[in-house]
């Protein structure tokens, strides 16, 4: 009786030998409660013993009718292995046929040694043919012959010496087909894809109260679709080196599960972790496979993109700024940002913001077209682009849409005015741009949302209300509160509830101020007073006590001056009537030169 | 009449072949000025250098931001007629490249910026 050596191996990597010949070691009934009760076998095949071999339910009764006791050979008529997760493989037993009873071989066939499940020797993975030559099959041993068997033995490991050293010529799986990468889900786990890299991200840190380490990902792509990959620790030190943006992979044995829509933008519902198995061989043949798929949606269709999210854009650099840093809110780190403003035939104008290296690399000499994929799209200032760590930034792409980009901006597309995307109710105070003219405040209705709106404007005084412009208050320092002339000297604040020898003056100026497109009633407090009228409350206060004609004067002289004014704008109500309140936060005079480049950067919006 | 005659369109070294004969204006940094003062050099705002030429010497120092008006007499030189010389306070804060941002909008939106003269209906 002669088993067929070293075929448990065979079969666990993969290959179906026909009838294959095993020595059943043992054979352990497992119960169970909800399904029905199945038989486990030890299997040996005179090389290795293997111990998760189950058999097939409908063979219970053999095994109950002490069909198969134990030692004796079996021929595997059907069968099959099926992986199970963590890469555990399940040899299953379908039909059998006894070639010889247990009580009958009467000991154990060869020496085979236990095979460890969880560390299988890849092997071996020979055409289901060849794997048990016809002398083989028609060769009876004598089960008591040690020697015979061991000579068989080292038969088939010849064959197995000569297998091996077919295999270095070739990727370790050559013959196993390829999946696409569309084709991958949670539930299957023996596949191999075939894939270009075609976003592969640094290597980021994390430390939390969990511990720390870093990661990296990357973004597969075939003709079927993409998907992520994601390598922690060890496999960043495996593969990270090894793997190169837009060369050609085989990638087989990582763990799939649900993507994660907040890290990932592609189009799968999938991706992938590397683990421990996981094997990747470079691939030289890569003419097939597609470089990059875009997905473009034109400018003016990102408002009908929900924010946040990552979309597909190229456009044209119409406005390039400098280099300029913030700080990282979470970081505190000092990161650097540039904005674009790009355009395309849509008509509008959106920004992009490039970050940290490329920011300060990006050349936007000449207009350059930029497509990124996977840009992260904001509703900051309506809509906004950013190039994130999971986007792809390529400069001057050389793909149709690029050229038709370009041929469209030469031919008149740069002289286009393009329009740009509105914020909502309010924009965020702190920001020193937001430029309006008085007309744009009333036709966009600021300061009618839910916060003040805060805005520059570049206006000329035009008139000044003298009437209350001016109130003695508490001299407290931080008291501002209107005092009541006692007529003793004596000058009471109802706030402090205190009564003051003195009082200091405090400015209200209600102005009107305009520019070339309507005008605006503003109230301006303190300091922003003082500096219209280019001079200090308190001498200010003198003077319309004691000489009334200068008072005036000052007043008159702060007439048809232009500054660059911070307004905040709300509704506010006053017995059931709501009125614009426009408050001056400052009154600046104007730099000419930074006024000159903002008017610069305007005139290039309008794109004439 | 036309109004070319009262015109000094404000231009800089390349933009002076296309108004030869004309009584423009141009603006730059003033250097090598003749030791006799009858001609001195304007670098001006995109970089080229144009040949001041005076009708008689200079009677004022010449250096730092100065602006030129006369008559073009050939594609790098200028005729003068009246000279402005700046402070070196205005010549240290003066923004050139700006200067030559806007003689490029002057130029590419010619209809938006007239520049003096007559008009005519």
């Amino acid at each position: 009786m002669k088993l067929t050596t070293g075929v448990i191996l065979e079969i666990l990597n993969g290959a179906t030998p026909e009838k294959p010949v095993f020595q059943v070691i043992n054979a352990k009934k497992i119960e169970s409660s909800n399904s029905v009760d199945r038989y486990r076998l030890l299997l040996s095949d005179g090389e290795y013993v293997y111990s998760h071999v189950m058999l097939a339910a409908q063979l219970n009764k053999v095994m109950e009718n002490n069909g198969v006791p134990n030692l004796s050979v079996i021929e595997a008529t059907r069968y099959l292995c099926n992986k199970l997760q963590g890469d555990k493989r399940v040899i299953i037993l379908l039909d059998l046929k006894v070639l010889a009873l247990g009580p009958e071989v009467g000991e154990r066939l060869g020496s085979p040694t236990q095979l460890n499940p969880n560390s299988i020797p890849t092997a071996v993975a020979k055409p289901a043919v060849d794997s048990r030559p016809n002398d083989q099959k028609t060769a009876v041993f004598k089960p008591q012959n040690n020697n015979n068997t061991a000579m068989s033995t080292g038969n088939t490991m010849g064959q197995q010496m000569n297998s091996l050293g077919k295999k270095t010529l070739t990727p370790t799986t050559p013959n196993s087909r390829v999946h696409s990468i569309a084709s991958l889900t949670p539930y299957q786990n023996r596949w191999r894809i075939r894939a270009r890299v075609t976003m592969k991200s640094s290597i980021r840190t994390w430390s939390n109260s969990k511990g720390e380490g870093k990661l990296f990902n990357c973004n597969l792509l075939d003709d079927s679709g993409e998907i992520r990959m994601t390598g922690f620790k060890e496999q960043v030190d495996k593969f990270y080196d090894m793997l190169e943006l837009n060369k050609v992979y085989y990638i087989s044995r990582c763990t799939l599960k649900t993507a994660n829509k907040q890290y990932s933008n592609l189009n799968n519902d999938y991706e992938m972790t590397m683990n421990a198995e996981t094997v990747i061989e470079p691939c030289n043949d890569d003419s097939d496979l597609p470089v990059m798929t875009f997905d473009f949606v034109k400018l003016s269709e990102l408002e009908q993109c929900k924010p946040p999210t990552a979309v597909d854009v190229i456009g044209v650099v119409k406005v390039c700024n400098d280099v300029s840093s913030v700080v990282g809110r979470q970081s505190q780190k000092e990161i650097l940002k540039r904005d674009l403003q790009i355009v395309d035939q849509s008509g509008l104008a959106v920004n992009l913001t490039l970050w940290g290296d490329e920011a300060n690399k990006f050349d936007g000499q000449g207009f350059p077209i930029v497509a990124v994929k996977g840009a992260r799209l904001s509703d900051f200032n309506g809509r906004s682009l950013s190039v994130s760590g999971s986007s792809q930034l390529i400069v001057n792409p050389e793909t149709k849409e690029a050229y038709v980009l370009r041929g469209w901006f030469e031919s008149g597309g740069r002289n286009q005015s393009f329009s740009t995307y509105q914020s909502e109710g309010g924009s965020g105070g702190g920001q020193s741009s937001n430029w309006k003219t008085f007309l744009q405040v009333k036709s966009e209705n600021l300061g009618q949302g839910e916060k003040a709106d805060y805005y520059t404007a570049k206006g000329t005084v035009v008139f000044v209300k003298k009437d209350n412009c001016m109130y003695q208050a508490c001299p407290t320092a931080d008291c501002n509160k209107k005092v009541i002339d006692l007529g003793n000297g004596q000058f009471r604040c109802e706030k402090c509830n205190r009564e003051f020898p003195n009082h200091k003056w405090r400015m209200i100026l209600s102005c009107n101020v305009a520019d070339h497109t309507d005008n605006q009633w503003i109230t301006c407090f303190q300091d922003s007073a003082e500096c219209m009228l280019e001079m200090k409350a308190d001498e200010l206060g003198q003077l319309r006590e004691t000489d009334e004609m200068r008072f005036d004067q000052v007043l008159q002289d702060a007439l048809f001056k232009s500054y660059i004014f911070r307004m905040r704008a709300k509704v506010e109500n006053y017995n059931d009537e709501s009125r614009l309140k426009t408050v001056c936060v400052a009154a600046n005079s104007i730099d000419w030169k930074e006024y000159g480049n903002q008017l610069i950067s305007q005139i290039d919006q309008l794109g004439i | 009449m036309s109004g070319e005659e009262f015109t000094k369109p404000r231009l800089n070294g390349s933009l002076l072949p296309n108004y030869m004969g004309r009584q423009i204006c141009l603006l730059g940094m003033a250097k090598n000025v003749d030791s006799s003062g009858n001609f001195f050099t304007l670098t001006t705002s995109d970089n080229q250098d144009v040949r001041i030429q005076m009708q008689e010497p200079l009677s004022v120092h010449v250096a730092g931001l100065t602006e030129v008006h006369g008559q073009v007499t050939s594609r790098n030189s200028v005729q003068c007629e009246n000279v402005v010389v700046f402070s070196d306070e205005a010549t240290e804060k003066f923004d050139m490249a700006l200067y030559q941002k806007a003689l490029e909008l002057t130029q590419r939106c010619s209809n938006h910026y007239i520049q003096g003269g007559i008009m005519e209906d």
